[in-house]
């Protein structure tokens, strides 16, 4: 169970080692506000279609396995986009489309197809539980990461002082374009690897 | 019943799609409320933005908003022959949101008094549908503000048009050329020289820039009478 919930944190992280879900990593993190809301978002998702599936995996017709999933999948992303705009919605306008999105974020079909139609519901739970986990580290990485070189903030909050502007200091605008993100998802993957010296064939 | 049958297959798919329906549904109706009520302090906040009343990001909750904007606001719906006709408040304005059609103008009043009035223009983008605000000068000429609240462009490039730096750029332009209606040209982005009629537009957003462009003159064709009107009797009263 511990290690169900903590490999996808780090060992076998979605992101940096399964390469899955790459596409929203480089497009919702460009601000660690987005970045943290996209990830609890795909938490959810995740975790309940994993306990979901789970729950149904004696009664899915093999024939239509990837239609079930894909039908609970987009079930739960409606209502997280429907959630975020009743509780969230600044946050909801600011992600816009990707929030529907998450419906093909492979992540997510990744573990229902892995693991949840193999395994028991609690232990399914935790699994998209840790996965959600690691996928949202991962996120809140390069958000913070891009929103710090390139508007000098932190959740909005100007971390870099005035002084160092007028000194000739200038935000990097490389980080907040797609680019930036793809160069420091490179060096967050370099460093875990580098770490834990697996060779990207795990 | 064999997992392996078709009509069991047909069944599980059906009685699936009902209950994710059904779930779908009952949520959407729990939340509705609280849905309009954001989505009215957004629109309320982008035609307070729009007309200049509060500046950008300013961070204000949904009640200052709400209180703001009856303060400051007045809804009028513009009749055919140009005149405008007060609408009474809140009512109206969730008629507005709702989407219930006719012309509707803002009138609202700076700190300094000065009037402005603001229209809101519904048109299509490159990829859905782009709701915004116009706010006009009592001159009914000079531009005060737009606000693009709403809009499906591509992130990065076209949905720039959200963004505070390329609004910015229509603020003390001019609608009125030569005395007749003309409009605002969004122009390819760094491809010549703006005057008067024309902001620079997005790089890599060029088809945007055009769809905006269409959406402020055909949007406003609409109203063209009382614009006109507006600009002759400013005239008259000076």
């Amino acid at each position: 169970m511990r290690n169900t919930f903590f490999d996808p944190i780090l060992r076998k992280n979605p992101i940096t080692v399964q390469v899955l879900g790459v596409c929203s990593a480089l497009a919702v993190t460009a601000k660690l506000n987005s970045a943290f809301v996209m990830g609890i978002s795909v938490t959810a998702v995740l975790a309940l279609s994993n306990l979901i599936v789970s729950l149904l995996r004696g009664l899915i017709p093999a024939r239509v396995r990837v239609i079930a999933e894909m039908l609970i999948i987009s079930t739960l992303v409606t209502a997280a986009q429907l959630v975020l705009e009743a509780f969230f919605y600044s946050a909801a306008k600011e992600l816009s489309i990707f929030v529907g999105l998450i419906v093909t974020n492979c992540v997510i079909l990744g573990r229902l197809e892995g693991f949840a139609l193999k395994n028991e519901p609690v232990i399914s739970f935790v699994d998209g539980l840790g996965s959600g986990v690691g996928y949202a580290l991962v996120l809140m990485l390069i958000g913070a990461g891009r929103e710090l070189l390139g508007s000098g903030s932190l959740l909005g909050v100007q971390l870099i002082p005035e002084q160092l502007y007028r000194l000739g200091y200038s935000d990097n605008s490389l980080a907040l374009l797609a680019p930036g993100a793809f160069f420091l998802l490179a060096v967050i993957v370099w460093i875990q690897r580098a770490v834990s010296g697996a060779d990207g064939e795990a | 019943m064999r997992r392996r049958s078709p009509v069991y297959t047909v069944i599980f798919i059906s009685v699936l799609s009902l209950i994710c329906a059904s779930a779908l549904s009952l949520l959407a109706l729990t939340l509705k409320e609280r849905r309009l009520m954001n989505e009215q302090a957004d629109i309320q906040k982008s035609l307070l933005e729009a007309s200049g009343i509060i500046s950008r990001g300013s961070g204000l909750g949904a009640q200052d908003l709400r209180s703001i904007f009856s303060n400051r606001v007045e809804l009028f719906l513009l009749a055919e022959d140009g005149s405008l006709r007060r609408a009474e408040g809140e009512a109206a304005l969730k008629d507005f949101i709702e989407g219930a059609e006719g012309a509707a103008v803002f009138l609202s009043r700076t700190s300094s008094g000065k009037e402005r009035y603001t229209i809101p223009l519904k048109g299509s983008g490159l990829w859905g549908r782009i709701d915004a605000f116009i706010s006009v000068e009592g001159n009914g000429s000079t531009i005060a503000g737009v606000n693009f609240y709403k809009h499906e462009e591509t992130p990065g490039l076209g949905a720039e048009i959200g963004s505070g730096d390329f609004q910015k750029r229509f603020e003390g332009k001019e609608l009125f050329r030569d005395g007749e209606f003309y409009g605002v040209k969004v122009l390819k982005s760094g491809s010549s020289e703006t005057d008067k009629n024309s902001v620079d537009g997005i790089s890599g957003a060029t088809m945007t820039g055009d769809k905006v462009s269409e959406m402020i003159s055909g949007g406003l064709k609409g109203y063209d009478l009382f614009l006109k009107e507006l600009k002759n009797s400013k005239g008259r009263q000076q």
